[in-house]
């Protein structure tokens, strides 16, 4: 029996063996036209293979395939031969199914997705400069498997060399984009259609993109560099203009110029047949490291058009970083940063190639950091969604079944970068000029007003009078949960500090730590409630859910930045009804969870607003920057980001005596004279005891601070106020009354000091990293 | 007959003479301060190679020269700055870690390979990294002399000195190391996360120190 069964797995493994043997590696796909009607399928010779051909359907079944005879076949560097087969008239929105067959069977069974052709949403991943550094390269391609995005754009910069060698390694590594699934008890590899650029690397050979990816921009049937650049439509919602920078050089101008008059005639008559329009080309117009040159000539050629013309969002490479910028416009011969509608540029290109300084920022620069990314792009209709991934392994995989669920779902788990001011995700919206507004940008580099709640809890429809404020679990809000029944999550905020501003928008940002697939809104509350006492009875169940602000789909974890769409919301709330936000599932059973105040990072209102020339004062409030205790027992101990958040003792058995240092970051403060100072403390442990609120004597940093680098009580300087924290929550502490406070804002700020008067009762404050942050609430007078 | 023989000849003969005896010394060739140091740190002459690691005769310091083996020492390689828990590890690439590379990474395969003899290689202080700014570079040039120190790349080259505040777009990430920009020869203030060149510089070395001698 033994022996039998041994007999058939050898059987078998012969029949998987025989049913996977075409004699062809390298499969690759690429999209040059249509992306939801066409797309051109590549492979080499692995080996000797004879009149390979492509069949291909739209099911598994291969008996209802089609056969499509290879009709370009090219040879790079002298040595890698590459077929290509070009699908045309495919299905649109439609999942197809292919192998590569020749005299010794069929190959590995493939299948990609063509594009929609309505405005169904889809996420792109665009990135460049894969020339050197494997590992990393390697990383970011496996990262693209678990994103299964509908396309991948490619900046140029393939291989260092362009030679065959490096060529053929790439696309060795190219294989671990594939993504694996089983469909109807086959092994398939998911095939993305790439979007290829000419990089400065690829300059030996301006016949590169044809003849290794078989793009045809032109369609005229011939390789040569004229298939450097042209559009792809991928549907109704997007059409991504690839250009060659590399046509500034000198022996290129007549090429330069058939490009350039191609992209004004292609803009002028095609560009608005999409929602959205993207461009790639590989030199940026000013790259953000000082080690490369500005590239005047391409800006001359190209950012007005793409002005002109509402280019929405350009991904640059060469430069081995990743930046950020506001939305431009063309200036004389630079950018200027603009609110009212321009062009988002992206970049620039690390993917495996060494990350150099990101050393050079420009006055419209928004972030930039030396990191490995490529860009995650979701491109709904009326939004683009840009997140930076960093390459590591920390990512979950995305299934099929996920993708086919959810065509914006990204996997859990990405190291995304977080720009500074705008987080995880930067929000796109088109203005009436089609044009890119950042959602939250300033535009004039002000950063916006950010708001953390001061109310959030979650109520619960199965236990319809209990309060869940602080609730280990955070905020929630779900349809349909086995527990909780239904639940909705409330938020509300103090906009005192806005009294007397110009609201010019608005955004939410929640810490999404469970994603969900479903849809939630945000709505205005109908009613008045607060935290402590709030229950699903109380405000009246789903009577709470006022005008519907906005929606969104909680598809990854991290900052979520939602846009509130509601006009007038915070006018009205600032007029007297501030009645806070209702989150509550649109419909399904799959719940989101959100942290709360008390359990991580609040949700905030970040505004947009403009508050000069008030009458009044205005009204600032900062969060500290820095925020540590410091031990007289532990003298050389830093303790900054401590569980226990801020301590201050006379003595403590552990820690012996106990100060806390607290600094803001006032260094945008235009002003001078301030009419009042307040510092609020989140009490978490009382005392009786009183306490001292000293200007520190000299500089200290949260992440260093000692008691022996602050030499103790040296720290201590004049006294600006003191208090007795009898009471837990949240204390307000005069320091104005001091008469310090001006001088102390317009020298050296080097922060306070909380320091025990006398006694041994301690207290305990929240730090920043632990919950509701020290924070400094400022009244100016400004000229 | 030798009279005249002797008024012919003599007056040349006292002129070769004086000639001779007047004659110049031959010219000393001032010593160049820089000196090429081999892998095991001994001196090498001007015109000799391979060569890793370079002396600097006014300074005392040993430099380390960079190559272009896609080893340890390779120009390309970027670091991000850090220092015992001190700054952002593993933020640039080189291809010798399993993770991306810090400074640390750098100093301590360095030490671990004893380059140069020595064992005792850190990150330069601002003003001993300034001291091999070299205006006479070629234009387009990284400025330092590449006779000496080839594979320098046109740009931030990282100094030990850190906590320094960062301004403008960089000010929310509070602080950050100096760097020694070879393009214009200028210091900038950078976050540590940066993806920065570095040359690693030793001081007390035996190599150093016989080179001088």
């Amino acid at each position: 029996m033994r022996q039998f069964l041994g007999g058939m797995l050898f059987a078998s493994a012969c029949l998987v063996a025989a049913d996977i043997s075409a004699a062809t590696k390298h499969h690759r796909l690429s999209w040059d036209g249509d992306g939801s009607n066409s797309a051109v399928i590549g492979f080499s010779p692995d080996g000797s293979s004879n009149n390979p051909t492509v069949k291909y359907g739209y099911s598994t079944d291969e008996g209802s395939w089609s056969s499509a005879q290879v009709d370009n076949t090219e040879t790079f560097d002298g040595s890698i031969t590459s077929h290509f087969v070009r699908l045309s008239n495919l299905n649109a929105d439609s999942e197809i199914y292919f192998r590569v067959c020749d005299q010794d069977g069929c190959g590995q069974r493939f299948w990609f997705r063509t594009a929609p052709a309505d405005s169904d949403p889809y996420v792109v991943v665009a990135g460049g400069d894969t020339r050197t550094g494997h590992t990393n390269r390697r990383q970011g391609n496996r990262l693209l498997a678990k994103v299964r995005p509908l396309a991948v754009m490619h900046g140029g910069d393939f291989t260092n060399a362009n030679s065959a060698w490096e060529m053929d390694a790439f696309l060795d590594d190219w294989t671990l984009t594939y993504s694996s699934d089983q469909i109807d008890g086959y092994d398939y590899k998911r095939i993305y259609p790439l979007i290829p650029t000419h990089g400065n690397h690829e300059d030996g050979n301006y016949s590169t993109l044809c003849q290794v990816f078989g793009v045809d921009f032109n369609d005229d049937g011939n390789c040569n560099p004229h298939d450097t650049y042209g559009a792809v439509q991928v549907s109704p919602l997007l059409r991504i203009y690839t250009l060659n920078s590399q046509f500034k050089d000198s022996g290129w101008s007549s090429y330069a110029q058939a490009m350039n008059n191609w992209l004004q005639s292609d803009l002028s008559a095609s560009g608005s047949a999409a929602d959205w329009r993207l461009a790639q080309y590989h030199k940026p117009m000013f790259p953000h490291y000082t080690g490369k040159s500005e590239n005047e000539t391409l800006f001359g050629w190209w950012a007005q058009s793409f002005y002109d013309y509402a280019v929405n969002l350009v991904v640059e490479s060469d430069t081995h970083m990743t930046k950020l910028t506001q939305s431009l416009i063309p200036d004389g011969n630079d950018f200027a940063a603009t609110t009212s509608g321009g062009t988002v540029y992206t970049g620039e290109g690390s993917w495996g190639a060494p990350a150099r300084s990101a050393n050079d920022p420009k006055s419209w620069t928004i972030d930039l950091a030396s990191i490995q990314q490529f860009k995650v792009i979701q491109v709904r209709p009326d939004q683009l969604v840009v997140r930076t991934a960093q390459f590591d392994s920390s990512a979950a995989t995305l299934s099929r079944a996920e993708r086919d669920a959810d065509p914006l779902l990204l996997p859990a788990g990405v190291n995304w970068w977080s720009a500074n001011q705008v987080g995880e995700a930067v929000t796109i919206t088109r203005n009436s000029a089609n044009r890119s507004v950042i959602d939250g940008g300033s535009g004039n580099g002000d950063p916006d007003i950010a708001l953390a709640a001061t109310d959030d809890v979650f109520v619960s429809s199965s236990q319809s009078a209990t309060n869940l404020d602080s609730h280990s679990d955070g905020l929630l809000a779900d349809g349909s949960d086995s527990t909780f029944g239904e639940m909705m999550t409330l938020i509300r905020f103090d906009l005192s500090e806005l009294a007397g501003c110009s609201i010019n928008g608005a955004s939410l940002e929640l810490n999404i730590t469970n994603v969900s697939g479903d849809n939630y809104g945000i709505y205005r509350a109908a009613g008045n409630w607060r935290e402590g006492s709030a229950t699903w009875d109380s405000v009246g169940g789903s009577g709470i859910l006022g005008g519907l602000a906005t929606s969104f789909t909680p598809s990854s974890t991290g900052i979520a930045a939602i846009h509130l769409q509601s006009p007038g919301l915070l006018d009205d709330w600032l007029d007297g009804a501030n009645t806070g936000l209702v989150i509550a599932s649109r419909g399904g059973s799959n719940g989101v969870d959100m942290t709360s105040k008390e359990t991580g990072l609040s949700p905030v209102i970040r505004v947009d607003a403009d508050c000069d020339g008030s009458g009044g004062g205005q009204q600032l409030s900062r969060v500290s920057s820095d925020d540590v205790f410091v031990s007289s027992y532990r003298s050389g101990d830093n303790f900054d980001g401590h569980s226990d958040g801020l301590l201050a003792d006379g003595w403590d058995f552990i820690y012996g005596e106990l100060y806390t240092l607290v600094k803001f970051d006032l260094s945008d403060l235009a002003c001078s004279s301030y009419s009042n100072a307040t510092l609020e403390l989140d009490i978490t442990n009382r005392s009786d005891k009183s306490y001292g609120i000293y200007l520190a004597n000299s500089d200290w940093q949260e992440e260093s601070a000692t008691w022996n680098s602050i030499s103790g009580a040296d720290m201590l300087g004049p006294r600006a106020a003191t208090f007795v924290p009898s009471s837990t929550g949240t204390r307000q502490i005069d320091l104005q009354s001091s008469g310090l406070i001006d001088s102390w804002l317009a020298g050296g700020n080097t922060g306070l000091v909380i320091a025990p008067e006398s006694g041994s009762d301690g207290v305990d404050i929240s730090s920043r990293e632990t919950g509701q942050g020290p924070l400094l609430k400022l009244e100016s007078h400004c000229n | 007959m030798w009279r005249r023989a002797l008024l012919l000849f003599a007056p040349p003969a006292c002129v070769l003479l004086v000639a001779i005896l007047h004659q110049q010394p031959p010219p000393t060739p001032v010593e160049y301060h820089l000196g090429k140091i081999d892998r095991n740190g001994e001196a090498m002459g001007a015109w000799s190679g391979p060569w890793a690691c370079v002396c600097d005769a006014r300074t005392g310091l040993l430099w380390e020269v960079k190559t272009d083996d896609e080893g340890i020492h390779h120009g390309d390689w970027s670091y991000s700055w850090y220092r015992e828990d001190f700054g952002v590890p593993n933020n640039g690439d080189c291809y010798f870690e399993e993770e991306r590379c810090d400074t640390r990474d750098l100093i301590r395969r360095s030490n671990r390979e004893r380059l140069c003899g020595t064992d005792n290689w850190r990150l330069p202080a601002s003003a001993e990294l300034q001291t091999l700014l070299y205006p006479q570079a070629k234009e387009g040039a990284p400025l330092i002399d590449t006779d000496y120190f080839p594979k320098t790349r046109r740009g931030d080259y990282w100094t030990r000195d850190g906590e320094k505040p960062l301004q403008g777009v960089y000010r929310h990430l509070k602080h950050g190391a100096v760097a020694i920009d070879f393009i214009a020869g200028e210091q900038v203030t950078i976050p540590y996360r940066n993806a920065a060149f570095v040359r690693l510089v030793a001081d007390a070395s035996k190599a150093c120190h016989q080179l001088r001698k």
